[in-house]
């Protein structure tokens, strides 16, 4: 606790933890179980056809519900990147690191992820990529169970 | 728009606290000196004041030293009687006090209505150091572990900077006029947090954040609060100075809320649209302009926005950084923005406009400033607001 001179106000810090369990709900957690198995399964909007990954309840855009799951594969495109030099708070991945908006192919958004196994100067929008999974220890129903991406050959 | 509640609302006072990067002060000690101030300059006294609205309230949790006190701490520490408060976060982002406090006034619920908006982030970040540190402050495990398509503010901005490179051609030359603009600007303004000449060549060979979005593309924290008292049209002939008059806001959410499944680059294009729908006034007749600029980029797309230049054209725009400087076309962030001025967070940008408009901008008054705009916010809480002179 200190007091800044003269003033008679008082600031504190203190170090908090917290302990928390996640409930993703349905649609999120078969999502993330498909991803433990090394599959990427998204949604398709009964109402404008698009297909979300990951799958939301119902459809942001058109608000139609509830998604029907549709496999999607694990390549797709880079619609947008940045090479991050500062570090991430609650991420492991020491800077820097390539970070970038992906579309699969088949799907109608971008999610994020890590690029790798390129030099940085090399990325492009528009470039192909394709997911490198975890290995079998590693898999779990989470986003990292991608390691990163990388690119294809076109 | 035949009657609008706008031309019911003058904005009568403004009022500043000591701005600076670590004061070392509580938010609410910040708070009362800028309430106090604008009250004094609006020619009222706190027993006249009737409603109180501010922007995140109370209980928001984003960062340290994000949410100022809550209004509860703030009536209570003034022994104001309201009729009307409101703290709210989500809304048309750091104008969705003035706007609802607007409102009020014209609904009848009171006269006069105090908005105040208060960030210790400068103290607050330097405390957290060492212990959170990194992009965000905020930890956003869960969310990225659990699926959640967020990241820290810097990441989504690169991406959508990127993205507008891209599509455009925009170049970094471009974007670094928005944060050399508003550093030449803050050279002008004795409160503005960093001073000192900055030159392109600094800001190319700057440190990288996350590319393309180097360290002078990322607002400054600091500690501050901004109050402005907002009035009932028919005291702006008792007040004692000159008041600025509400000719038209812009309130409507961008049309879709998150970044990477819909990226868009002009999230302020349904608010503008709603303001400029309200006024006779084109974006021609603007004299003036504080356009946010948590991030330099953001900046470009309020001018996009607003309908200041064409999609995909604002870098052309503010290339060379003559037209968006003082004694251009359309002068920006003439106090520096938060860039450089220091990130008061929105109503920092009101204050400064309200100056301009008044005609009390000192070294940086913009020449024959009658009509400002004023656009605050990225996705997916965005506002805006059409200032007039008055008379």
């Amino acid at each position: 606790v200190s007091e800044p001179e003269g003033r008679g106000e008082h600031s504190m810090s203190a170090r908090v933890r917290t302990k928390y369990t996640y409930e993703p709900g349905l649609t999120l957690s078969r999502f993330l179980r498909a991803l433990g198995e090394r599959r990427v399964e998204g949604g398709r909007c009964p109402g404008c056809a698009k297909v979300y990954v990951p799958p939301r309840v119902r459809c942001p855009a058109c608000g139609a519900g509830p998604m029907t799951p549709v496999p999607v594969g694990d390549r797709g495109t880079i619609v947008s990147y940045t090479v991050v030099h500062v570090p991430v708070a609650g991420s492991p991945t020491k800077p820097p690191f390539a970070w970038a908006w992906i579309r699969l192919d088949g799907a109608d958004v971008t999610f994020p992820h890590l690029l790798g196994g390129v030099p940085v100067e090399d990325i492009v929008v528009g470039q192909k990529v394709r997911a490198v999974w975890a290995p079998d220890d590693q898999l779990a129903p989470s986003w990292e169970s991608i390691l990163h991406f990388v690119p294809v050959p076109p | 728009v035949a009657q609008k509640f706008e031309d019911d609302v003058v904005i009568a006072g403004i009022g500043q606290s000591a701005v600076g990067r670590r004061l070392g002060r509580a938010p609410l000690a910040l708070t009362l000196d800028a309430i106090t101030a604008a009250v004094a300059d609006a020619g009222l006294s706190l027993d006249d004041i009737g409603g109180l609205a501010s922007y995140p309230g109370g209980g928001t949790s984003v960062g340290p030293g994000f949410a100022g006190p809550s209004l509860a701490d703030v009536y209570d520490a003034l022994g104001l009687d309201v009729d009307f408060m409101m703290g709210s976060f989500e809304g048309p982002a750091q104008l969705g006090p003035v706007i609802s406090g607007s409102l009020a006034i014209s609904a009848g619920l009171t006269r006069h209505v105090v908005v105040f908006r208060t960030v210790t982030e400068g103290s607050a970040r330097h405390a957290a150091r060492g212990r959170q540190g990194g992009a965000g402050g905020e930890s956003r495990e869960t969310g990225r572990r659990a699926g959640g398509v967020e990241g820290p503010a810097v990441l989504s901005y690169a991406l959508l900077a990127r993205r507008h490179f891209h599509e455009y051609g925009t170049s970094r030359d471009q974007l670094a006029q928005i944060a050399l603009t508003a550093r030449k600007h803050a050279g002008l303004n004795p409160h503005a947090v960093f001073r000192e000449p900055l030159t392109l060549d600094d800001y190319l060979s700057a440190r990288m954040i996350a590319d393309p979005l180097c360290l002078y593309d990322c607002d400054v924290h600091c500690d501050g609060s901004t109050a402005v008292v907002l009035s009932h049209a028919g005291y702006a002939a008792d007040a004692p100075g000159p008041v600025v008059r509400l000719e038209a806001v812009g309130a409507a959410p961008p049309p879709r809320s998150q970044h990477p499944q819909h990226a868009d680059l002009l999230p302020g294009r349904r608010a503008a649209r709603q303001m400029w729908g309200r006024t006779d006034l084109r974006p021609g007749d603007v004299d003036v302009a504080g356009l946010y600029d948590g991030f330099s980029i953001l900046t470009m797309f309020w001018l996009e926005a607003l309908g200041f230049c064409g999609v995909g054209e604002s870098g052309a725009f503010v290339a060379g950084g003559d037209r968006i400087s003082l004694g251009g076309q359309l002068p920006v962030n003439t106090n520096g923005g938060q860039l450089s001025g220091g990130r008061l967070h929105g109503l920092g940008f009101l204050h400064e406009m309200c100056l301009q408009l008044r005609g009390q901008a000192g070294p940086r008054q913009a020449e024959s400033a009658r009509v400002a705009v004023v656009a605050v916010g990225a996705l997916p809480y965005v506002g805006c607001l059409l200032l007039r002179a008055d008379q």
